[in-house]
């Protein structure tokens, strides 16, 4: 039996799974842009859900290998054999390498502490300041 | 989960080709709440990133064909007097909106809905 396209496994698994709101959100900066405020990833209900329930989402080296086909290519991850069920961590580990550039998770080798993942209690909710967030360097610390 | 290959689709007096209805359909949407920092209902969407005021980025769990004009169109509403604008950034795999205040020209943060057509990958 054929597993069709991503996006028609993605429209199915929305008609028939609950969406699941993460208790995680990703803090990360771009190191070629210093001055940018830090970034917040948020999971998206229908993408956790699709992930925990398994057998929809593509495996993540499909994604990785994507990055670097040129757009307008014919891409691998719509046809591949999707995976199965995945905890909310592993989720998050997924959209981490899924959505954010390898130059943050993967290649920086610098001092600083560039990205983390925290509850989602602990992302600010006073935005007056939201462009100057940066990921707090002290231990045990994340405030903005 | 079940297969209708179909040609046409009609309402007993009108018929049009199921390429109208699968090339007509949006690809991805999402309604996002920046001060809540939550997305509250989407389709095709993995996550959604908040770079800053007014400002974030969808990201797409299944790609597009590319990244330009040709591959995709956006249409957006938020409450107000304000708009999303596309701000340049953009790939088979996301794009980036900011919410403006015309009458300003700054950006606000609010809940914001985009619905976003074109080819898929």
């Amino acid at each position: 039996m054929t597993h069709g396209h991503l996006w028609d496994r993605l429209a199915d698994a929305k008609a028939r799974l609950d969406p699941v709101q993460s208790k995680y959100r990703v803090l990360f900066e771009n190191p070629a842009d210093p001055e940018a405020p830090a970034s917040v990833l948020v999971p998206d209900p229908n993408f956790m859900a699709a992930a925990l329930a398994g057998n929809v989402l593509p495996p993540i080296d499909t994604y990785i290998r994507d990055q670097s086909v040129p757009d307008g290519q014919p891409k691998e991850h719509p046809y591949a054999k999707p995976v199965g069920a995945m905890t909310e961590e592993e989720a998050i580990e997924y959209l981490v390498m899924k959505d954010i550039s390898p130059s943050i998770w993967r290649d920086y080798n610098g001092n600083r502490t560039i990205m983390k993942i925290v509850p989602v209690e602990l992302i600010p909710s006073d935005r007056s300041f939201r462009n100057a967030w940066k990921i707090n360097q002290a231990e045990q610390e994340i405030a903005a | 989960m079940s297969t209708l290959n179909v040609a046409n689709v009609t309402d007993g007096t009108t018929s049009v080709p199921t390429g109208y209805v699968v090339n007509g359909s949006a690809k991805a949407r999402a309604m996002y709440d920046l001060v809540a920092n939550a997305v509250h209902t989407s389709l095709n969407i993995s996550s959604v990133t908040d770079d800053g005021t007014g400002t974030y980025t969808h990201n797409y769990t299944s790609a597009f064909s590319g990244s330009g004009f040709r591959d995709k169109v956006y249409a957006g509403m938020c409450p107000g007097n304000r708009v999303i604008q596309f701000t340049g950034s953009s790939s088979a795999t996301s794009t980036q909106f900011r919410v403006v205040n015309p009458s300003t020209d700054g950006v606000s943060d609010t809940n914001s809905s985009v619905i976003v057509h074109g080819d898929l990958a």
